[in-house]
């Protein structure tokens, strides 16, 4: 069965919710989102879990930055002993600054190179269906059906209130 | 009514920006200047050899606070009046810190070899000593100045694309590239969401790191009047106290010229005052229990320079200081002053004079008073230092100048969730 792509312009986002409850009844598959504003109501319908795995990617950044961190000033110290009379060697307090400030340049780099990765960023080239509307107000719902459900879910998309509804060939 | 803001300016905001990029030639010659004849040209010297190149830092490092403060931490607490001035914050937080960064520079003399700081055996293999704050310093500030100036971009992310489709030609060239090719999908701002709200994490430990380290450069020695445990949190106070200011002291202008009163609104405004109320009582109760600690502590030496503090040369500077930190934001009790532009305008700048002079008074007032009396000596600061820091006010200003026309200088996207929260079809058809 050939597979056919639809976009379907909304000016609202609780017509644009509507139609991703009907189409998915009608056994269409969403593909793609596009929206000028981060609506958590939007994963909810499409069934994503609204919390991304990039915080794993912290997490591991943190841990990466707090080990350097310390076993960077450790080795140094180890390599270069400067005694200060008194304290204990090595010296506990400056390794929670060094491990501190590591832990949080790591811990950021780690979750944005990881969010650019995840998000497909940079993208060199349009996305199929990508309206230059979708950044300033509209909402966009590309979703693919069987070419013979093509009319049926047309016709659901504009009766949910959308705007526009283009097809963009298989 | 934001991209409005970015449409071709007039003369007279090209005629502030050839002032202000004047300001920043002659500031820049100023330091060629001493670099080719010598830290001779600046008025530090024995004992005094910390001068306003360190003001400056601090002073900057200081200003760079609160935009992290009102983005990052008013973000988790999903505090709704930051939005309108959030992204002129963290603006604001970018250029300063790229400013206090080159006072050290300035500060060095010998700048060609500034790589000497960072963190890399040398040629006699030796370590840096991770015990010295100065080390503390190098690894903040690099870190404070790539998490802000990220956080910045990344938070301009969407609002770049919907730049770049609404432009043609080179301008929407420009726009995507910095846009990376944005394109507003769920998948997209499921990531966006969660990382930012990582970002405002990790931002908001950082503003208090950085100023705590920045304290401990004075903290950690033994002269009197730095030697104090209460520094990391009374220099992280003054330094939210002075952010605040500076952010009245950019908004107030900005919003009359670019037309951005409905967005940035008097209440706002008045929010920001009412902080200041608060930091200001909070650097009032430091400046006390300095004076309490250093009686409390019986070292004649620390007493002994906190009285001269008050009464000695530089008496009139701590007055000024005491006065305009602390009896001047205490005027915003008032609703009139504080709901008057004017007046908000005006004790803003008062407190950024007074947060200066805080600076000057700890470094300066500190280093030409301390143990022996044959080695104390008073300091002025040579035509040089007050062209730099004259040049450093000037790339301030420049840099902003130049932000408010080129990116939306409040967030499109985080407005127009503010609408879709509170009415919910006013962002159709609306022109932004």
């Amino acid at each position: 069965m050939v597979r056919e792509k639809l976009l379907g312009i909304f000016t609202s986002m609780e017509d644009l919710t509507e139609a991703i409850g009907l189409i998915q009844k009608k056994g269409a598959k969403v593909r793609t989102v596009y929206s000028p504003i981060d609506c958590r109501e939007i994963l909810e319908k499409v069934g994503i879990k609204k919390t991304s795995p990039v915080r794993f990617a912290t997490l591991m950044g943190g841990l990466a930055g707090l080990s350097l961190g310390i076993g960077f000033a450790i080795y140094t110290f180890l390599e270069w002993k400067f005694v200060t009379s008194g304290k204990p060697t090595p010296p506990a307090v400056p390794l929670v600054v060094v491990g501190f400030e590591m832990t949080i340049l790591f811990g950021f780099l780690s979750t944005l190179l990881c969010m650019l990765f995840l998000c497909g960023l940079p993208r060199l080239k349009e996305s199929q269906g990508y309206d230059p509307r979708f950044s300033k107000d509209r909402f966009g719902l590309l979703l693919e059906c069987d070419g013979a459900q093509r009319e049926e879910i047309r016709i659901s998309l504009e009766e949910a209130g959308a705007e526009e509804v283009r097809f963009l060939g298989s | 009514m934001i991209l409005g803001a970015l449409s071709p300016p007039g003369k007279r905001y090209w005629g502030a920006v050839i002032l202000c990029l004047f300001g920043l030639l002659y500031g820049a010659s100023c330091w060629a200047y001493q670099i080719l004849t010598g830290m001779g040209v600046a008025g530090i010297n024995h004992p005094v050899n910390w001068g306003i190149y360190l003001v400056n830092f601090v002073f900057w490092v200081g200003i760079a606070h609160s935009g992290t403060l009102i983005s990052a931490i008013l973000y988790l607490l999903r505090a709704q009046w930051r939005t309108s001035i959030a992204r002129a914050a963290e603006a604001m937080t970018v250029f300063a810190v790229m400013i206090a960064g080159l006072f050290p520079f300035i500060h060095l003399g010998r700048v060609w070899i500034f790589y000497w700081i960072i963190p890399y055996p040398n040629q006699r293999d030796l370590w840096p000593n991770f015990q010295s704050p100065l080390v503390f310093d190098f690894l903040a500030i690099s870190t404070y100045l790539t998490v802000s100036s990220m956080f910045w971009y990344m938070g301009m992310l969407p609002d770049l694309a919907a730049l770049r489709d609404q432009s043609t030609g080179l301008r929407r060239r420009i726009y995507g590239i910095f846009s990376l090719g944005w394109q507003g999908t769920h998948v997209q701002w499921r990531h966006y969401g969660t990382a930012y709200l990582l970002f405002a994490a990790f931002a908001t430990p950082l503003v208090i790191s950085v100023h705590s380290v920045v304290s401990w450069d004075f903290a950690l020695s033994i002269v009197p009047g730095w030697h104090s445990t209460i520094f990391a949190p009374y220099f992280v106070a003054g330094a939210i106290h002075s952010g605040l200011a500076m952010v009245l002291t950019l908004l107030i202008p900005m919003r009359g010229l670019l037309g951005l009163q409905p967005l940035i609104s008097l209440a706002t405004l008045e929010s920001v005052a009412k902080t200041m109320i608060l930091t200001g009582l909070i650097v009032g109760y430091s400046y006390g229990v300095e004076y309490f600690m250093a009686w409390y502590s019986g070292n004649m030496f620390e007493w002994d320079t906190f009285i001269w503090r008050a009464f000695g040369h530089y008496a009139p500077q701590f007055w000024v200081m005491v006065v305009c930190n602390v009896a001047g934001p205490l005027l915003f009790l008032f609703k009139a002053i504080r709901t008057n532009l004017l007046w908000l305008f005006a004790i803003a700048i008062i407190v950024n004079i007074g947060m200066w002079y805080e600076r000057f008074i700890i470094i300066v007032g500190s280093m030409s008073h301390e143990y022996v009396p044959h080695a104390w000596g008073v300091y002025s600061p040579s035509w040089v230092e007050l062209s730099i820091m004259l040049g450093s006010f000037s790339m301030f200003l420049f840099l902003f100048l130049l932000f408010c026309k080129f990116v939306p200088p409040v967030s499109v996207f985080e407005m127009k969730e503010h609408l879709w929260t509170h009415g919910k079809d006013e962002i159709r058809g609306r022109e932004w």
